[in-house]
């Protein structure tokens, strides 16, 4: 299987092999709500996806320079959540879990759906807060530059710019992101 | 159940579903492969569709940010793994009620700083230095919990958070440390005035002789009486401190600054009176206090700030950011519509430095949230970061460069 992924994740991949810590950090940032979601399919419980997600990413720092390359990373990500979430589900034994355990069939597509999603995840986790508002108000709720504007109590050239900005941005890969907001 | 393979295939699948979208190209190999599993289930032209409806993505979007907490749970697990954390969680009572704007706002701030911290090294990635100049290069640990107590004959003793145990005697009051907290046990009617005083790069919580608990910032000092006796309990501050006030009707509570009066009941508040600040803010958590300078007074309610500016009159932020004002108590820097110079106030006092600016541009102003616990490095790291200028550590002397 070819490797299409982005440098900056190869580059992740690398530093979290060699130890780095904010590498880490930044990969539970962008990865942390994934998995919660993958295993939330699994579990029908947001803590507990929570709970197993954590113990992921203990693990992953723990056997870090195992998994050198960003295929193989997120490989791991994704079968020691599924694998947390199947322990977590058997030591219950309930009925009312089995059910869940097909549903969960739908995985690849789950996965797939997920990294799509991943992929833009990030770049809007990079987003200043308030050019994020503009653009979730805007691609999430519809609203014209004008109700943003009234609803975040900005000028609606503001509201124009961030938007601007926000798609900009999106189209920009993330070696170039500027984070801290500015005002 | 599945295979690691098949979780791979998904993983690659789904990053060409969002290059695709993206409007990037792909190349006929990859066309076809996405063509192929797209056949492969029915439904999955419908994941097809979703890659493109912007509304979904980011409805999906706003829900991961909120219904998971990221922050919460980086917390755990680097504690668990005894990795440091630059960005610390907010207290999670306060979750609930933050207005989830202001909640995602605050969530963005963490994310940012959070991968910013690797956009700064990746971007630097390829420069020529090797990596081992990093790890040598000067660093400046953050500030601890160390005070001096100035006794009332002039002796003076360091208060640390290591020392516990008996420290002075006043009279007939005991004054013991313990576990880093100053107490003072007995009671007496004879006064003597005391001292505890941080210096740049230290701070210190203490309990007052009548029960009330201080918070005392860096380079700050506070002057009170080893018993409170009269109608007053009256205490002189300089620099800031955070005062959780023992409530008693009948003696008010009273902190002279800088020619300003605080009076109180019984309550929390922030009082930041540093001589180099250009105001001096008095922001009030919980209960009524009444400030006063010049013969004038406000009443403040809780979520208020006096703001007192030399020959001025006492103005009031009905709105004001408590979070901001006692961020440092909860061990944040916390800046917010906040320029260069002031940012770089708090930083030379807590990393006991002197600032140095090379550069003549201080237009730009700031926000986010950085903990107290990073070291100088850590902190620049962020800033440069986020190009906020660019630093250089020299000795005590932090160098701003353009």
């Amino acid at each position: 299987m070819s490797t299409r992924l982005t440098s900056d994740e190869e580059e992740l991949a690398r530093l979290i092999s060699q130890g780095d810590p904010e590498a880490f950090r930044a990969l539970f940032v962008a990865y942390f709500p994934i998995l919660c979601r993958y295993a939330e399919k699994y579990l029908g419980d947001t803590t507990l996806a929570e709970d197993v997600v954590q113990e992921t990413f203990i693990k992953v720092w723990k056997n870090r320079g195992t998994y050198p390359t960003a295929p193989e990373l997120k490989g791991f990500l994704y079968t020691v959540t599924r694998n947390g979430c199947l322990n977590v589900l058997r030591s219950r034994m309930r009925e009312e879990q089995r059910h869940k355990v097909a549903a969960a069939a739908q995985e690849e597509d789950d996965i797939a759906g997920l990294e799509h999603l991943a992929a833009i995840y990030v770049q809007v986790a990079g987003m200043p807060a308030k050019m994020r508002e503009v653009f979730l108000l805007s691609f999430e709720q519809g609203l014209s530059i004008g109700q943003i504007a009234q609803k975040m109590d900005i000028s609606e050239k503001t509201v124009r710019n961030q938007k601007y900005k926000s798609l900009q941005l999106l189209r920009r890969r993330l070696g170039g992101q500027t984070l801290l907001y500015f005002f | 159940m599945q295979t690691d393979d098949s979780i791979s295939r998904a993983i690659y699948i789904g990053r060409l579903l969002f290059r695709q979208a993206d409007g990037q190209s792909l190349t006929d190999e990859e066309r076809q492969a996405v063509d192929a599993w797209v056949r492969a289930e029915p439904g999955r032209e419908r994941i097809l569709d979703a890659t493109l409806d912007r509304r979904a993505i980011a409805a999906a979007l706003r829900e991961l940010l909120e219904r998971y907490d990221t922050q919460r749970s980086m917390s755990i697990v680097f504690d668990q793994l005894g990795l440091t954390e630059v960005i610390r969680t907010p207290e999670p009572a306060r979750k609930a009620s933050i207005h989830p704007l202001r909640w995602a706002a605050a969530a963005a701030v963490i994310l940012l700083v959070g991968a910013g911290a690797w956009l700064v090294r990746d971007r630097r990635g390829h420069a020529s230095a090797p990596p081992a100049i990093v790890f040598h290069a000067p660093d400046i640990p953050p500030g601890t919990n160390k005070a001096i107590l100035t006794l009332a004959g002039g002796r003076q003793v360091v208060l640390d958070s290591t020392g516990n145990g008996p420290i002075a005697q006043q009279g007939s009051v005991r004054i013991v440390n313990r576990n880093g907290h100053l107490v003072y046990e007995g009671t007496t009617d004879a006064v003597f005035l005391n001292k505890v005083a941080t210096p740049r790069g230290g701070q210190y919580q203490f309990d007052l002789p009548d029960g009330s608990r201080v918070w005392l910032n860096a380079a700050s000092s506070i002057t009170f009486p080893t018993a409170f006796v009269g109608g007053e309990r009256k205490v002189t501050l300089t620099g800031e401190a955070f005062f959780d006030v023992a409530r008693d009707q009948r003696h008010p509570f009273v902190v002279e600054a800088n020619g300003t009066h605080i009076s109180v009941l019984g309550t929390s508040f922030d009082v930041m009176a540093y001589s180099d600040e250009e105001a001096l803010r008095t922001t009030l958590v919980q209960g009524a206090v009444s400030v006063s300078r010049d013969g004038r007074d406000r009443l403040l309610a809780p979520g208020e700030q006096a703001i007192v500016r030399p020959g001025s009159p006492i103005s009031v932020d009905a709105h004001a950011d408590v979070d901001k004002a006692i961020a440092w108590k909860t061990g944040y820097f916390m800046f917010d519509d906040t320029d260069l110079k002031t940012l770089m106030r708090e930083v030379s006092r807590w990393y006991d430095i002197d600032i140095v600016y090379g550069v003549t541009d201080f237009s730009g102003k700031y926000g986010g949230r950085i903990s107290r616990n990073s070291s100088l490095r850590q902190l620049t790291e962020l800033l440069e970061g986020n190009d906020i200028y660019h630093y250089k550590i020299d000795g005590r002397k932090l160098i701003v460069l353009p």
